[in-house]
């Protein structure tokens, strides 16, 4: 079995040349015989993406060259049904990260992304049966053309900010998912995505459709080998949660620590939809991701619970935003920090009341946990409030492992690295327990990884 | 601008108004002198539309300041004031406010704390009516070991009146032990009113007590209904409920 640090050897079908033009998101577009409106489409976003300033807030991203990355990676000719037709070096290192094992035992759908396309696409037949569709975003362009063009980019245009049209402009690879009136599909539809080359960039793009009264969690996890030069992942994530339905999106990111992971997310609830976003972010050099919810129609729900981890050369820079523009609409943010050996995390939130969104209820929660006095931790939340009938709370702390736990811990019998690994999985246990039980027992392993050293 | 320095000498005991020995200066410093205490209060009145102040206050090791604003101005007034505070080690400073009046009141507090053990305390209380529009910005930079501040935050905003608040809390690598915290308050009682809050944190030292909270809301469905049912009116219910809520406002 092959360690997933570690980048896999094969030879790629088509590599961009670095940098970005014109005629590179022409290529992009060709190889992928893509209609004439999704090229304009990527065209208009480049030119949107070059008159837009870098973001002069957050994480310092001055080390991030453009012209330094591969736009687009072709890694294989054609999409696999099955495990045995993928090539096996790039099997291996799916096969490292347990995905064909998950797809036997727990999920209702499996994607695997490698570079910049799906290599691997697979929906469990009961659920093709009752309509659900699950494939990857060119091929629903081509076999889904008015379901796709009535909601691609609608959540998040282009114009959004400079990253999203980025990836406007060199999309590929990411999910299509859409769930039929009613459908509830009982068990996670899962995505992999693998930056595998290096100076590569992954711009995949995400769109879920959950029509009225149906129900979908969809899982995503992300890695990278180590390289000296730094790769980009820029994706965009565009959700539609029509009335009385229902999304989870999870995401579990373990980039290496030369990933610039810039990420923008956005989902819709209407008429009492309600939306999920379980955001563990472990890995990158660089995370910039706010994960938005805008609650549009009546008693729609959203719900942000997110951890980061930084350690050395890491900055976490994540948060969350509503935006209530209903009334009875209600919100939870819970946001969980470590940082250590110099790390630095940063939460950065926006909450917003417009008017009108009368009885809107809203709770923030952001909590960091320090282990050493080189790391740092910030808070930067935004409370906008523009009604009366509402009832908005807020609270942030900061502290480091509390000596008076560790002696109740240690006074009995337990050591003291046990009692500070304890003490860490009570603090982000309100995460955990949102996941289901195979990724709970693995981000526990992952915690324990990350703070070796720091709680034993 | 016309300015006055106070210096207040080491070990002594003073109680100021500013309305009796200051009364036309705009910027003034207030130097509290070693184990010196202080109470200063400014009680004067302004009729002007436009003014800035800007105010600067060093406590030295072991004094002590206790400084209540009580300004008023007319309703027309747009007002600007910024003030430093300064703590030496050990010392102690406390910033009470009560705005009174002004249609456009930006009020910018830097806190430092400068010296081992210093403490500062600040609380600022609004009721803003008609078009009325507050902004209010604090800084709390720990600079030293075992430093404490703390800093409340409360209107009550009717009409169109708008409350801003932007808030920092800066706690550098060497003020391990230290403890800071930040409450922002607003109670909205009408459609047009406003809040913003921004409470930031910037922590660079893992040994810290730090946090802050921030709530907007109305009255209390439950504790109105409560005093209704024991027979209080409209009006009597409302007051004791907004004092309430501006209770702990005042040390």
């Amino acid at each position: 079995m092959s360690d997933i640090s570690k980048a896999s050897k094969y030879t790629a079908v088509y590599t961009a040349p670095k940098g970005l033009n014109v005629q590179i998101v022409r290529d992009i577009s060709e190889q992928k015989n893509e209609p004439a409106w999704m090229a304009s489409f990527r065209l208009k976003a480049l030119a949107l993406f070059e008159a837009k300033k870098m973001p002069t807030w957050g994480a310092d991203l001055s080390e991030l060259d453009h012209e330094d990355v591969h736009y687009y990676v072709k890694p294989v000719e054609t999409q696999s049904k099955t495990w045995e037709t993928v090539p096996e070096e790039i099997k291996k290192t799916f096969e490292a990260i347990g995905i064909p094992q998950a797809e036997r035992s727990m999920l209702a759908g499996v994607g695997a992304q490698f570079e910049s396309e799906v290599i691997y696409k697979q929906l469990k037949k009961k659920w093709a049966d009752q309509g659900v569709i699950f494939c990857d975003m060119s091929t629903a362009l081509k076999e889904h053309p008015e379901l796709f063009k009535k909601y691609f980019g609608t959540v998040i245009p282009s114009h959004d900010n400079k990253f999203a049209a980025l990836n406007s402009a060199v999309w590929s690879g990411g999910s299509f998912v859409y769930v039929p009136k009613g459908v509830k599909i009982d068990m996670p539809l899962q995505a992999y995505f693998r930056i595998n080359s290096q100076s590569m960039g992954q711009f995949e793009r995400t769109l879920i459709i959950a029509e009225p009264g149906s129900y979908v969690h969809y899982v995503e996890g992300c890695s990278a080998p180590v390289y000296k030069k730094n790769s980009l992942h820029s994706a965009v994530v565009e959700l539609i949660a029509l009335p009385g339905s229902h999304i989870r999106y999870t995401t579990i990111q373990n980039w290496s620590g030369n990933v610039y992971n810039l990420v923008t997310k956005r989902a819709v609830a209407y008429e009492d939809a309600k939306v999920e976003w379980i955001d563990g972010n472990f890995g990158s050099k660089v995370t910039m991701k706010y994960p938005c919810i805008v609650l549009k129609g009546k008693r729609a729900q959203g719900q942000v619970i997110s951890i980061a981890v930084a350690s050395k050369g890491q900055h976490q820079d994540a948060g969350a935003k509503i935006i209530h523009l209903a009334p009875y609409t209600t919100s939870n943010i819970v946001s969980k920090s470590l940082s250590k050996d110099g790390g630095h995390t940063s939460y950065r939130g926006l909450l917003k009341i417009a008017k009108g969104a009368h009885h809107s209820k809203s709770k923030i929660q952001c909590d960091a946990l320090m282990f050493d006095d080189i790391s740092q931790t910030d808070t930067y939340p935004t409370i906008d409030v523009k009604e009366q009938r509402v009832d908005i709370g807020h609270e942030a702390s900061v502290s480091k492992v509390s000596e008076e736990q560790l002696q109740y811990l240690q006074s009995r019998g337990i050591t003291e690295q046990a009692a500070r690994a304890l003490i860490v999985n009570g603090f982000i246990d309100v995460f955990v327990k949102e996941l289901p039980m195979e990724y709970a027992v693995e981000i526990n392993r992952l915690i324990a990884h990350e703070m070796e050293g720091s709680i034993g | 601008m016309k300015s006055l320095t106070l210096t207040i000498p080491c070990r002594s005991t003073r109680e100021i108004k500013l309305s009796e020995c200051a009364a036309d200066a705009q910027s003034v410093e207030l130097i509290v002198g070693s184990s010196a205490q202080v109470v200063c209060i400014d009680d004067r009145e302004y009729t002007q539309d436009s003014l800035e102040f800007s105010f600067n206050c060093i406590v030295q090791k072991n004094g002590q300041l206790l400084y209540c604003d009580q300004r008023k101005f007319t309703m027309q007034a747009v007002v600007n004031s910024s003030i430093i505070f300064t703590a030496q080690q050990d010392s102690v400073i406390r910033f009470e406010q009560w705005q009174q009046g002004g249609k456009k009141v930006k009020l910018v507090i830097d806190a430092q704390l400068e010296g081992e053990r210093s403490e500062i305390d600040m609380r600022c209380g609004a009721r803003l009516t008609d078009d009325q529009k507050q902004e209010i910005s604090t800084s709390q930079l720990h600079q030293a070991p075992f430093t404490k501040s703390n800093c409340i935050i409360k209107a009550i905003v009717s009409g169109s009146a708008r409350s801003l608040y932007d808030g920092m809390i800066q706690i550098v690598k060497a003020a391990q032990k230290s403890e800071a915290f930040q409450t922002h308050k607003a109670m909205l009682m009408s459609d047009e009113a406003y809040a913003y809050a921004r409470p930031s944190l910037q922590v660079h030292a893992d040994d810290v007590q730090c946090g802050h909270g921030s709530a907007i809301g109305q009255i209390d469905d439950e504790q109105r209904d409560y005093l209704y049912a024991r027979g209080m009116d409209e009006d009597r219910v409302q007051s004791l409920l907004l004092d309430a809520f501006m209770e702990d406002l005042y040390l």
